[in-house]
Order: structure tokens, then C-alpha cells, then sequence
């Protein structure tokens, strides 16, 4: 099935087409939410608000991307209004972070008990989701999407520069986050 | 290799480069000198592997079943249920809300207020007992009314 086939089908009101969209797009859907929401459930009721956008609207889609270019940018979207709908994820966070920054400056590197393993391990992520939004996009697609600036580019609306300089920003900012783990002995 | 070029290589790998053997290759050697380095690469590829921890390589099966659901819910709700009855079943709500308040407020605090029969209307006579059974019989109280209205016009 092409692409326009797929479109024409979901405007014709095609349950074959929804079907086929759904189960070949789903896991790159679902993957690109969990790497904005870091939660299987989150990011499940996402993808599924995600594709029904996608069947409502297939009429907007002018097919001048590729299907899974109109779908990411949904993904995205709709993360990114999750996180800022879902206050208490935000503070969840915030509290945590604050609590953590305390914990660290007292105790930066002892012999970790797994829950703290585990809590060290959340550290990339909480600095991750600290990034501003377009530059969290730009890593998430690069570094954990495995897409190329070119793709990065693509799905962002943005020239390839631009990308990069957002991706130099990211890394700047990560490590300014992170400073405290690699540089106390 | 220093720091800084190392700390590079690091925030430059994407998450299917951290834990390779040709990037662990590339690295060993400066590592063997810096254990800081070490240790952040450590946490940073813990962290990133964490974050790959509940990504998906095969397709839920049920997924498409759950959208159809949803959709068919959403066009019914949207055609069913209008706003202004979710809005009126808010409002209702409040409203009951209160006045429960407004009854169990009352109940709270009758106790301590004057009984509401004073001692003089109490019922303490068997003729009084049996007219005030009368009046709180419909049948008697229609009977009553008629003989009053008939009298009002016998005496016009």
C-alpha cells in the first residue's frame, strides 16, 4: 500500500487502512513517546491518542512528507502537551530534583545500594527532560531514535544547521547538568 | 586522548553506540589512565540504557482493537452526550452537595436549638390523638375542604 493509497483509505473512513496504519507504524510511535515520557503506560495511552488523531485528520495531511514524518510530529506534539498538562509529573520531578541536588552535594559518590543505583541511573533522564523542548526533541530523535540530522531536520521543519546547533546546545547544557558526576573524584 | 575529547565522544554517541565494543575500544585506553571518566561513562550508558529499558521492538497486537474502541467511544460520546448536560450534571451535583451540607448542618445543630413543638400543641389526650389522625388523613382533609367551600357559598 502507498502512502496516498493509506491517506485516501483513512479519509474514505477504511478500517483495512487504519488497521495497516496502526500495525506498521506503532512501535516507531510508541518509542518516540517512552523517549519523551519515560513510562510504558504514558506513553502507550499516547501512541493511542497519537494514531487516532492521525485516522480523524488524515484529510489534513497534504502528502508532502513522508507517513512517518506526520506521525512523529504528532508523537512529539502530543508528548510535549502531556508533560505540560500533567503537572504532577512536573512536580514529581521538581521535587525530586531538589532533593537530589541536597543528596549530591553531601554525598556525591559513595558505594550505591540499588535504589540508588537506580536513581543514578534516572539522573541522564531528569537531565534530558530539563533541556528546553526543542533541543530535547532534536537529542531524543538523534541520540536515542537513532535518526540523522537530515531526518532530525525533516521532522522538525528546520534547515540542517539549525539542528546541528541545537544538538551542539543539548550537549552543552547536558554536560553543564551533569558537571557535578565527572568532575568530584 | 584527554578529557574533554573523551567527555565529546561520550555525549556524542547515540544510545546503539554507548555500549559497543568499538566505542569501549576507542576509549579504553584514556580510561586506564582517568577512572572520573570511567564512571561517567558508566552512569551515562546505565542512564541511556534505562531510558531504551521499555522501548518496544515488536507490535502490540491488541493496539489497533484499543484505537477502534476509543474512536467509536469518542464519536459517540460527541453525539450522545451534548456539553451543556455534562454542565447541568456538574451544576446538579453542587447543588446536591449543598444541600445535603445545609440538612446535615441542620441535624448537627438541632440539638442545641429550642424543640420544634412547643408543649402546648403535644398530643396528650386520646381526643386529640384521634382528630390529629384525621388530619393527617387525605381523605378526611377532602371531605373537610368541600363542607367549607359549599358553606363559603351557601353563606354568599
Amino acid at each position: 500500500m502507498t502512502d496516498k493509497e493509506l491517506i485516501q483509505g483513512l479519509i474514505d473512513g477504511d478500517q483495512q487502512a487504519a488497521a495497516f496504519l496502526v500495525n506498521e507504524y506503532q512501535v516507531m510511535v510508541y518509542n518516540a513517546c517512552y523517549s519523551f515520557l519515560h513510562n510504558v503506560h504514558n506513553a502507550e495511552d499516547v501512541t493511542q491518542d497519537v494514531f487516532i488523531e492521525a485516522i480523524k485528520h488524515a484529510g489534513r495531511f497534504r502528502l508532502e512528507s513522508k507517513i512517518s514524518t506526520w506521525l512523529y510530529r504528532i508523537a512529539i506534539n502530543r508528548s510535549l502537551n502531556f508533560i505540560r498538562n500533567n503537572r504532577k509529573h512536573r512536580v514529581w520531578y521538581e521535587i525530586n530534583d531538589f532533593f537530589n541536588s541536597s543528596k549530591q552535594s553531601l554525598e556525591p559518590q559513595t558505594e550505591a545500594d540499588p535504589a540508588e543505583q537506580l536513581e543514578q541511573k534516572n539522573i541522564i533522564a531528569r537531565a534530558i527532560d530539563g533541556l528546553p523542548d526543542n533541543q530535547k526533541i532534536a537529542f531524543s530523535l538523534n541520540k536515542l531514535e537513532g535518526l540523522s540530522y537530515a531526518e532530525v531536520a525533516e521532522i522538525m521543519d528546520r534547515k540542517l544547521p539549525a539542528v546541528e546547533s541545537l544538538l551542539h546546545r543539548a550537549r552543552l547544557n547536558l554536560q553543564k547538568k551533569l558537571k557535578a558526576y565527572y568532575e568530584i573524584e | 586522548m584527554n578529557c574533554q575529547e573523551c567527555k565529546h565522544i561520550i555525549f556524542e554517541a547515540g544510545i546503539t553506540e554507548l555500549g559497543s565494543d568499538e566505542l569501549k575500544g576507542r576509549l579504553e585506553e584514556h580510561f586506564s589512565r582517568c577512572g572520573r571518566c570511567r564512571q561517567f561513562y558508566e552512569l551515562y550508558t546505565a542512564g541511556m540504557e534505562q531510558l531504551a529499558k521499555g522501548r518496544r521492538t515488536k507490535p502490540d497486537e491488541q493496539l489497533y482493537e484499543k484505537i477502534n474502541e476509543k474512536l467509536t467511544s469518542v464519536r459517540h460520546k460527541s453525539v450522545v452526550r451534548p456539553q451543556i448536560i455534562r454542565l447541568g450534571a456538574t451544576f446538579s451535583g453542587a447543588a446536591a452537595a449543598i444541600l445535603t451540607g445545609i440538612l446535615i448542618g441542620n441535624r448537627l445543630i438541632s440539638p442545641f436549638n429550642e424543640p420544634l413543638t412547643s408543649p402546648e400543641t403535644e398530643v396528650t389526650t386520646p381526643i386529640a390523638y384521634a382528630a390529629d389522625e384525621l388530619y393527617q388523613d387525605d381523605a378526611f382533609l377532602l371531605v373537610l375542604e368541600s363542607y367549607l367551600s359549599e358553606t363559603e357559598k351557601v353563606e354568599e
